[in-house]
């Protein structure tokens, strides 16, 4: 006997993803989920980020790897509420993690939360987090072709973040080529880049970022409706 | 490993499903994963043989992947067209003012029950 089953294997985690955005929309609170390859400088341009959105915006940080406290050790020095989420081997965060964690960096009047997942950009690309966007970030390191070999992530990421453009002079990267190729993933797409060892960029990045929390806050007191977000 | 975890979530969504045929087997099962969910299949099929055998319910089920193509709907044109070489536009009308409406998922479409009208 054929039995009709249609069920997501995504089912679980997009129900709680789903709860965790009601009540963040509920609060006007602004959610981002920072993705990249390892060492595509995801901890480093946070570390720029939280040091200049000190004193303006009221954040908290959590953040995902397999293994050890390193990155949230980086980042909670410059006096935002930080967490470590440790997955012993998933190579993604879910909702769920991050309903479990949230207690200890939340705070009554947040206004931006940020997420830096795993190092990798496959899986996280299909989890939602209850995030606002998904940021890609993309390094002058890695190659031009790296948007048409993982289309998941650039077609659902809002913004690309292209770091470390300090290093294209040293590098055959060709930066018009890399965004060429953003482009055909997905047409709309913001790209800033950025190096956070020279600050190029960053002054446009956290311009775009206390926008895009001014904007969510605007849309509330004005009484339109939240962006339904696809994941 | 991606597919390791997809495999166990579809193998607690047969088993669920199972439940409502307790003296049943779950001869088949069939999942549909969409191109854009970045799942090597035959990586997924090989982990789904490996976990099977911890569930009794799907120890003995056999699985079949469909692969769903992504399929975008022009806002432009309201034509629907297949995606082509990852290129994110309407083939139609050339527009990049698209939305994907196919490819995303991973589904447990189906399963087949053998029901065994001799066992209690």
């Amino acid at each position: 006997m054929k039995i009709d089953v249609k069920k997501s294997v995504m089912e679980a985690n997009n129900e709680m993803a789903s709860q965790l955005r009601n009540v963040w929309n509920d609060r006007n609170l602004t959610v981002l989920n920072f993705i990249s390859s390892p060492g595509a400088g995801k901890t480093t341009l946070l570390e720029r980020t939280l040091q200049r959105l000190s004193g303006k915006l009221k954040a908290a940080v959590l953040v995902g790897d397999l293994q050890t406290e390193n990155d949230a050790r980086r980042l909670e020095v410059y006096g935002f509420p930080t967490k470590q989420i440790v997955t012993s081997g998933t190579c993604h965060l879910e909702a769920h993690m991050i309903e479990k964690h949230l207690q200890f960096v939340d705070r009554v009047d947040l206004d931006l939360l940020i997420i830096e997942n795993v190092g990798n950009l496959v899986c996280p690309s299909s989890y939602d987090l209850g995030e606002d966007a998904k940021i890609v970030l993309l390094s002058t390191a890695e190659g031009e072709d790296k948007p048409l070999k993982y289309p998941g992530i650039f077609r659902r990421a809002e913004v690309t973040l292209l770091t470390k453009v300090d290093l294209v002079p040293h590098t055959d990267f060709q930066v018009e080529l890399a965004k060429q190729n953003i482009y055909t993933i997905k047409p709309n797409m913001s790209v800033i880049e950025v190096s956070s060892r020279t600050g190029f960029g960053l002054d446009e990045w956290v311009k775009w970022l206390e926008d895009r929390v001014q904007s969510k806050k605007s849309r509330s007191t004005s009484g339109l409706p939240l962006p339904i977000r696809r994941s | 490993m991606h597919e390791l975890s997809i495999a166990n979530q579809i193998l607690v969504i047969v088993c669920t499903e199972a439940k409502a045929f307790p003296t049943a087997d779950v001869s088949s099962a069939t999942v549909t994963v969409g191109r854009l969910m970045a799942v090597e299949v035959d990586n997924l099929l090989f982990c789904l043989n490996v976990l099977k055998t911890n569930y009794p319910e799907t120890a003995n089920t056999h699985f079949a992947i469909l692969e769903e193509e992504v399929n975008l709907f022009c806002e432009d044109c309201g034509q629907t067209t297949l995606m082509q070489n990852w290129h994110f536009f309407c083939t139609a009308c050339t527009s990049s003012s698209v939305k994907t409406v196919s490819g995303e998922g991973i589904i447990v479409t189906s399963m087949e029950v053998d029901l065994d009208e001799n066992r209690c």
